[in-house]
């Protein structure tokens, strides 16, 4: 049953439900949206201007899924070790963010988030972060233009959003944009195992070395 | 494209032999040979503007502008590209491995014009590479979408600064070559779509 790929099916209490796929030429709105979000815990949708996006189809149709997680739990894990004891902290892939517009709904490889969280609720898909003060996503061919390009534009509108952080897969690379407070942009390239990534809205190195700890990448 | 389906590697000579005989341009990746998808007019008319509209204003100066005929070698990652504007100040350093004197080594400033197929190269890998050349210093993307330019000055700590200019009241300022680029000369002849067209819904 759950070999299908164009219905979703959930257990429930003894019962499976099925749930709609989302129609992808059709035009939904916020609502509907968060409608499907709440009533498909299994599956993870990001909302993007009108459409929705199934992100685990997405990143499936990617291939070579498991790097992908293993890069983006060795960030955690180096990002988290870094921040305990302060007053920021590391989220999964599983915490929603929202852009000011609500145009873009959609869960981060990596959250950071500084001091109090702020939230919006929703009855049934609940809650949803509307600050995040770092964004790391972690590149795969299928997404690699929508993360440097459009996905970075709708990023920009967050006001607390300060660094964006892309991670490569293919090599040993980390580039970092980070945001200063009287306009303007830094961006940051850091190449090979030995190098650290500046991490400078939190203050944090982050080096290559651990980031891609169990990844072996083709001789050049 | 009988190049491109060939399994054999290539010398950076055997290219070079190669595409100074060819009519069509192809860049060379690490021995491999890849042909080069031909723009779109509106991707070939912001390349011609901005390449004019550099040309007036560094008169005088030691830069020149050059379109997408130049040849760039890449030694560091073992590749060689044309980019849609190059500037050059100074002297121009031509590529020994090329007995033809068609291929040069340093560009100050470097033009992209993006478009779908490439956004993600020109973002990456390919600004990647350009990195490595000692002369880069500023990095110019341009859409064609929307009136939109970024620009990415080389720091002294290894760090680029980003600038966005946006609408067609900005103006990009080209520090390295002490220009002021209005995006309304860029984009005069250009017309956009008056709703802002979605990224790949396919993802």
């Amino acid at each position: 049953l759950t070999q299908s790929k164009l219905q979703s099916f959930e257990y429930l209490d003894g019962l499976i439900v099925m749930t709609l796929p989302p129609e992808p030429n059709r035009r939904y709105t916020v609502e509907e949206y968060l409608d499907l979000e709440g009533a498909s815990p299994q599956d993870k949708f990001e909302y993007r201007n009108g459409r929705i996006i199934n992100m685990r189809e997405a990143l499936a149709m990617a291939g070579g899924t498991d790097e992908h997680c293993l890069i983006t739990a060795n960030v955690i894990r180096a990002l988290g070790n870094r921040l305990e004891g302060g007053p920021c902290r590391v989220y999964s892939n599983d915490l929603r963010v929202l852009i000011p517009r609500r145009t873009l709904f959609t869960y981060p490889d990596a959250t950071v988030v500084c001091g109090q969280s702020q939230y919006e609720n929703h009855p049934r898909a609940g809650k949803t972060l509307s600050n995040p003060r770092l964004i790391v996503e972690v590149l795969s061919p299928s997404t690699e233009l929508y993360d440097r390009g459009d996905k970075f534009s709708l990023y920009r509108e967050i006001r607390s959003l300060v660094e964006y952080v892309l991670v490569s897969q293919s090599r040993p690379r980390i580039e970092t944009y980070f945001r200063h407070e009287e306009g303007g942009w830094t961006f940051g390239p850091y190449e090979g195992l030995p190098a650290a990534a500046k991490l400078l809205s939190l203050n944090v190195e982050l080096p290559l070395k651990e980031v891609f700890s169990g990844i072996e990448f083709p001789a050049a | 494209m009988e190049l491109a389906t060939k399994q054999r590697r290539y010398s950076i000579q055997e290219y070079y032999q190669i595409e100074n005989d060819s009519t069509d341009k192809h860049e060379f990746r690490d021995g491999e040979i890849l042909a080069m998808p031909g723009g779109s007019p509106k991707h070939a008319l912001i390349g011609l503007t901005i390449g004019s509209a550099l040309l007036s204003r560094l008169e005088g100066k030691p830069c020149l502008p050059y379109g997408s005929d130049l040849r760039i070698r890449l030694a560091k990652s073992n590749r060689t590209v044309y980019p849609d504007v190059s500037v050059i100040c100074g002297d121009i350093d031509y590529d020994p491995d090329d007995k033809s004197g068609h291929t040069i080594r340093n560009p100050r400033l470097i033009v992209e014009v993006l478009s779908e197929s490439t956004e993600a190269y020109d973002r990456g890998g390919k600004f990647a590479a350009y990195r490595d050349i000692p002369s880069f210093q500023e990095y110019v993307l341009v859409s064609q979408t929307e009136p939109r330019i970024e620009t990415f000055i080389r720091q002294e700590d290894g760090t680029w600064k980003l600038s966005f200019f946006v609408g067609l009241n900005a103006v990009a300022q080209l520090r390295s070559i002490a220009v002021d680029l209005p995006l309304a000369v860029v984009y005069a002849r250009i017309t956009f779509p008056t709703l802002k067209d979605e990224p790949d819904p396919s993802h």
